[in-house]
């Protein structure tokens, strides 16, 4: 059972750090429903860069990251006029887009892949990018920026009174997540060995939006939480693929009527910090006490 | 006739109006009158059933209860609207506003006979009935708001502010406007004003309403008193 | 020259019909204001439920007339079920959450169907094989013709209902300003119900009428022709009618010429590029209609 332990949380949790990227977009105020095609762009950008260039892979990975942030900075600039309903459709029709060209250009191996990419991540790194990603999302949070992210998704005319430029927050928010979602798909091509358009697919990025969603869109903790859940569900109950969908589709409909902030709001959150800050208060009271 | 009896609202926190009872019959028209923040608005989106939770109960025409109905049959009873702002179509044209208006009716029967008769008594909208209804001024839009609400002749006509931002000449108008309908068909008129020029020339009686309660009753007389009635607005001993 | 415009007769054909799956959208967007995106399977609902019961010996048009009305139900559950909890006064909601839940039924749908039938294009009946008519040196594909017969009709139909009759009115007051329009008695959640319906079968003819073109259809069809339909909506300016149609049109058009003369692998990126030049050449849309302060 360890042994194949690894093939089997390496997966998940390369998700979790492109969920996370979802979280920080959705953090702003936007839906993206193709985010798996900066996942692609990633591991591409990267998986060329340490063919061609012979660049180490670590740094590589970050390249393919750097790519993916800047592909994504210029998209949300040029869609950010449009209200989040249209900029989802946007999204998709972008990652379509994507999708084809990669396909069909043969530079990039064409509808079967690129092959020969030196296999150099294993667990060990992905759970460490992981951790960092998770770090940077709390910091993010923490910062003013973070709020500031905030205030835009809740009221562009309030943001917009406070001297705040929407398109600015919206754009850097969508290049952070772009980027995490990059350096996801950089990992995944250096543990594989491979990346090819099928990892990119349609259906990839609305898993992300489905384990995003149902997880609690407002936390950090929700997008671990949702993808852990729903992406090791597979290995539990095995279902074909096409049930698999639907089931998931359905689920994400019923969580979206019934709890529409998902399984980890940000009430629940409130709910343990403070409950956390009196158990530390208590215990210091003690201690004086004493 | 209009009769509510200890209505009280609120928007999910704290009452905005409360245990306001009060009654109009056909062909009267009460005025409330009282500052900003005070409820009046409250009053007839209440009665309209705007509101998600409204107690106390409020009768419309013929005795029918409409409070807890969805605001269409409402306004099916035969309750019209001139909600503050206007609420005009902008993107419809006059006529199509008017047959909108007309739709709370139901019958397409009586339709260019109640057409003419609203016509007749706007005749600045027979000019511009093809014209979309956002490129009138303030105040025949104003009118065409009136119009709409009369052409399916209501027992009962609620007006929100119908003179907010119009010139002094036009507040006239309005004012002659509501005399109009008073003396003509008769529906029971709930008039909130904050213009209380307004409501002295139209108004039979008035209601002081203060923090969502009544705490004054005006008869003709006493809306004309300015003493009186300042006193009644800024809550000193009457 | 004639190979042009053949191309540009098929274009158009193709074109109006986005803009009907276009027009679905805009019309569920304006009496409701959320983007349906379940309403992409219409598309796809028509016609293999139309395979599936001429399979089982049903009649050709009463198969289609079933097929509809199957389509139109499809719209009124998801809109009874998912949307309407979401719409009126006095209800709290995560606004992206509706939205959001639209996707999952899509790819519900989407994929119990897929699961049923499998992922293999199955093949649509086409009535009859029509010889090419010949009109001077060109030869017109009849399909298309026929095609763009019914959209125009459609179109005419629509636009007759919209600005000429009562529910029509009503549909515009609901669009515009659901409280006033409430006020003078309208049932706002009977007027959108309708204009759900039908806007489903909108989408559920527009999906017959791919299916007759390409002489498949597929369990996945909805999302691809549904996003093209939700592109033409936007570069259409989002609110406006005449707007995707316009813009279906130029779509059609465009990925008629650009799969003739440059590959037909590039189809999806007209669609994008158009999108893409939309929003930084004319970001309104191409035609702009004074609405609703919530829209794009």
């Amino acid at each position: 059972m360890m042994d194949i332990l690894p093939s089997i949380l390496t997966p998940v949790l390369v998700n979790c750090i492109a969920v996370v990227g979802l979280y920080v977009i959705a953090a702003s105020g936007r839906i993206s429903a193709g985010h798996a095609a900066f996942f692609g762009i990633g591991g591409y950008a990267s998986g060329l860069t340490s063919i061609h260039l012979a660049v180490p892979p670590l740094l590589s990975v970050a390249l393919g990251m750097v790519v993916a942030a800047l592909v994504g900075a210029a998209f949300a600039l040029i869609a950010d006029r449009l209200s989040h309903w249209f900029f989802a459709v946007a999204t998709l029709a972008f990652a379509v887009m994507v999708l084809s060209l990669v396909s069909t250009v043969d530079a990039l191996g064409g509808a079967t892949g690129l092959y020969g990419i030196p296999i150099a991540v294993g667990l060990g790194e992905v759970a460490g990018a992981l951790i960092l990603a998770v770090g940077f999302a709390i910091w993010l949070d923490s910062t003013d920026f973070g709020r500031t992210m905030r205030a835009v998704r809740d009221s562009e005319p309030a943001a917009r009174a406070l001297a705040i430029n929407p398109t600015y927050v919206r754009c850097i928010a969508y290049a952070l997540g772009t980027g995490l979602a990059g350096a996801a798909g950089g990992l995944w091509s250096h543990y594989l060995g491979l990346i090819k358009p099928g990892d990119m697919s349609l259906d990839r990025s609305l898993l992300y939006l489905i384990y995003l969603s149902i997880g609690g869109i407002e936390h950090w903790i929700g997008a671990l939480l949702g993808t852990f859940l729903l992406d090791l569900l597979p290995e539990f109950i095995r279902f074909s693929r096409g049930y698999r969908f639907a089931l998931f589709g359905g689920l994400l409909a019923l969580v979206m009527v019934l709890r529409p902030s998902g399984i980890v709001g940000r009430a629940e959150v409130d709910k343990v910090k403070v409950a956390w800050t009196k158990l530390r208060r208590f215990g210091l009271t003690r201690r004086s006490s004493a | 006739m209009l009769a509510l009896e200890n209505v009280s609202a609120s928007y999910g926190y704290g009452k905005v109006i409360e245990g306001i009872s009060l009654r109009v019959n056909a062909g009267e028209i009460c005025a409330i009158l009282g500052a900003n923040g005070a409820g009046k608005t409250s009053i007839l989106r209440a009665i309209m059933g705007f509101l998600p939770s409204v107690t106390g109960s409020i009768t419309g025409p013929d005795g029918v209860r409409i409070d807890g109905l969805p605001t269409h049959q409402i306004a099916r009873a035969g309750v019209g609207y001139v909600p503050e702002g206007r609420g005009i179509l902008y993107s419809l044209t006059v006529r199509d506003n008017l047959l909108v208006g007309a739709m709370r009716e139901g019958r397409a029967a009586s339709l260019d006979a109640r057409m003419e008769s609203v016509l007749r008594k706007f005749p600045i909208l027979r000019e511009r009935l093809d014209q979309d209804a956002g490129l009138l001024s303030g105040g025949q839009q104003q009118m065409l708001a009136i119009a709409r609400a009369l052409i399916s002749a209501p027992r009962v006509l609620l007006l929100d502010e119908p003179s907010l931002g119009l010139a002094p000449l036009i507040r006239r108008d309005i004012a002659e406007t509501l005399v109009t309908i008073k003396r003509d068909r008769g529906p029971a008129v709930l008039l909130v004003e904050q213009d209380v020029k307004v409501a002295q020339r139209s108004a039979d009686f008035a209601l002081v309403l203060r923090r969502g309660r009544l705490i004054k009753r005006l008869d003709a007389s006493g809306l004309v008193d300015r003493e009186g009635l300042r006193n009644a607005y800024l809550g000193q001993s009457a | 020259m004639e190979f042009v415009v053949q191309q540009f007769i098929s274009g158009l054909a193709a074109g109006g019909t986005y803009a009907l799956v276009a027009l679905g959208f805009v019309l569920i967007f304006g009496v409701l204001n959320i983007l349906n995106i379940a309403h992409v399977q219409t598309v796809m609902l028509a016609p293999i439920s139309l395979i599936l019961l001429v399979n089982q010996g049903v009649p050709l048009i009463v198969a289609g007339a079933l097929s509809l009305v199957a389509t139109g139900v499809f719209g009124a559950l998801v809109f009874l079920l998912a949307l309407k909890p979401f719409v009126g006064p006095g209800r709290k909601a995560t606004y992206l959450a509706p939205f959001i839940a639209t996707f999952g039924i899509s790819l519900l749908v989407e994929h119990l169907v897929g699961a049923q039938i499998g992922s293999e294009p199955r093949a649509f009946p086409v009535p009859t094989q029509f010889d090419l008519w010949q009109i001077g040196p060109i030869y017109i594909v009849p399909i298309n013709v026929i095609n763009l017969a019914i959209v125009s009709g459609m179109l005419v139909v629509l636009a007759l209902i919209i600005n000429r009759t009562n529910f029509g009115r009503a549909m515009r007051a609901v669009a515009e300003n659901p409280e006033v329009a409430a006020a003078q008695g309208i049932s706002v959640d009977r007027v959108v119900l309708l204009t759900v319906i039908g806007a489903s079968v909108f989408g559920g003819i527009s999906g017959l009428l791919f299916a007759a073109d390409s002489h498949v259809a597929t369990a996945f069809m909805g999302l691809d022709y549904g996003l093209k339909g939700l592109v033409v909506m936007i570069v259409g300016g989002v609110a406006s009618p005449v707007g995707a149609v316009i813009a279906g049109l130029l779509l059609g058009v465009l990925e008629s010429v650009a799969v003739a003369y440059i590959s037909s692998v590039y189809r999806d990126v007209i669609t994008f590029g158009m999108l893409f030049a939309v929003l930084i050449l004319r970001p309104q849309g191409l035609l702009v209609i004074a609405s609703r302060e919530a829209r794009t």
